[in-house]
């Protein structure tokens, strides 16, 4: 299906740059990212897929770089934090509490909303989105790693984002479960139109869920293209991606 | 080692502002300090009562063996309560208490860092310090002063007990002369101590649990180090408030 999109970029990064030590991990890079929109990011492990996102929400400090929401430059990168959720690798629930009180926690703490009705209805539909209508009165170490990743996908819901960074969500679980956190993903996409950045290795979902995949590789972004042109792209870290990720064209 | 304390030195200072700042800053969070509260405190109970009991016990015991020397065993029941409330109490149960509480806070936090808790938090525009630990340190500033009252109170009854039964002097003779001789301050001096103790036990236990390093050795190193540093910083300080109250009184 066709997608249209807004041209005006909803997010813009500008030179970024992150080194730890003389160890130049993202060296300049740039992206537009418009509303709605479903980007994928592929790269080797230890390219700096991370720290990108860790940079664009202050996590860590980028070196140097401009990052523009909706055509307004940022300064405080804590100020991204308003419109973005960060689904984490690991599901990183809180221990102390069960997982409806994780997924109630942005709505009390973040979105500051008192009305416990309100926070009771928000949190079912929520846990019946990710399919776990029955674990509100679990506690995280209880569930399996599928069900905590479902969790913490909808503890990210709850902050009403507009943008979601998604960080290697399928890392660690077998492929029907990975596959159940990226239909939520792009069922998240689709319906309530968040615009998705997902960190990624699998080829495979990336050409079917997103609307462009971006090759990070040395510290820079080599490929940004659609699916179609990803795959016919003469660069060599995406000719052997593809090649090792077993789908020769 | 020099350079260590240099650099720890340097990192606590700034760290302890930003606490105490965050005592200051709203929101506050009523429902985390009252579940400390009952963390610190009445889960201490048993183990207070305990250790309180046993040590007004072994106290009236060997102080019957050197005061017999003198002939002054009629003020055994005075000078084991100013043994206890001004020194043995507060210290024995600062030390009880880092065991028990000053070790949880840090593996807690260390905990939460490891597993990317504090990351999430941040990521929520939520400071992890503002979060975290204004209701531990509370709780530990408001809670170690009670227990320590309460094993004064557990120690001197224990010592009022066990006097009758190894000794010739009665119940009335040991409370009229501790009633001459004993003064409020000194029960006081006990108390004040603990209000600093406990201060200073929850900011230690704080600062390396946000500062261990990621893994199961850098969690059980920091856990260490701070019972550790928790320790030396209450004998330190009972020297220097121990000082300050004779130059007073």
């Amino acid at each position: 299906m066709l997608k249209f999109f807004n041209e005006t970029p909803l997010l813009r990064v500008k030179n970024l740059s992150k080194s730890f030590g003389k160890n130049h991990v993202l060296r300049d890079i740039s992206i537009s990212i418009r509303e709605g929109e479903s980007v994928s990011i592929l790269g080797k492990s230890g390219v700096g897929k991370s720290v990108f996102f860790k940079c664009l929400i202050g996590l860590l400090l980028p070196d140097s770089g401009q990052v523009y929401f909706r055509n307004k430059e940022i300064y405080d990168k804590t100020q991204l934090r308003v419109h973005c959720a960060y689904l984490f690798q690991e599901p990183a629930l809180f221990d102390s509490m069960n997982i409806f009180d994780n997924i109630a926690f942005p709505l009390r703490e973040v979105r500051k909303i008192k009305d416990k009705a309100y926070i009771r209805n928000k949190v079912a539909e929520l846990l019946g989105w990710v399919g776990l209508e029955e674990a509100g009165l679990q506690m995280p170490h209880e569930l399996s790693g599928g069900m905590q990743k479902r969790a913490s996908f909808a503890r990210t819901l709850a902050m009403s984002p507009t943008i979601l960074l998604c960080d290697e969500p399928t890392t660690g679980l077998d492929p029907v479960t990975g596959d159940k956190i990226i239909k939520l993903i792009h069922k998240s996409n689709k319906e309530l139109n968040i615009t998705c950045i997902t960190i990624t290795h699998n080829l495979q979902q990336s050409l079917l869920h997103s609307d462009r995949i971006v090759m990070l590789n040395n510290g820079a972004f080599e490929v940004v293209d659609i699916p179609d042109n990803f795959l016919k792209s003469n660069n060599n870290s995406v000719q052997s991606f593809i090649t090792l990720s077993s789908l020769r064209i | 080692m020099l350079k260590k304390f240099i650099i720890t030195a340097g990192t606590f200072s700034p760290f302890a502002f930003r606490v105490f700042s965050s005592l200051f800053r709203p929101p506050f969070r009523i429902s985390l300090i009252f579940s400390q509260f009952i963390k610190i405190g009445l889960n201490s109970i048993l183990i207070i009562s305990l250790t309180g009991a046993t040590m007004g016990l072994i106290l009236t015991q060997q102080m019957l063996f050197a005061l017999r020397q003198f002939g002054a065993v009629e003020s055994l029941y005075m000078i084991v309560s100013k043994m206890i409330s001004t020194e043995l109490s507060p210290v024995v149960t600062a030390l009880l208490l880092i065991a028990k509480n000053g070790s949880s806070i840090t593996s807690e936090i260390g905990i939460m860092k490891t597993t990317n808790q504090l990351d999430v938090l941040e990521s929520m525009n939520i400071d992890p310090i503002q979060y975290l630990a204004p209701s531990r340190i509370l709780a530990c500033t408001f809670m170690f002063p009670l227990l320590c009252a309460y094993s004064i109170i557990v120690g001197m009854a224990a010592s009022l007990a066990l006097i009758p039964i190894i000794t010739e002097v009665d119940l009335a003779q040991s409370i009229n002369f501790l009633i001459q001789r004993y003064d409020v301050h000194e029960l006081l001096v006990g108390i004040i101590k603990s209000f600093f103790f406990g201060m200073f036990v929850a900011l230690i236990s704080l600062f390396h649990g946000f500062n261990s390093t990621r893994g199961a050795e850098g969690l059980s190193l920091a856990t260490t180090e701070g019972v550790v540093m928790s320790s030396i910083a209450i004998i330190l300080l009972d020297f220097i408030l121990g000082k300050i109250y004779v130059e007073i009184f």
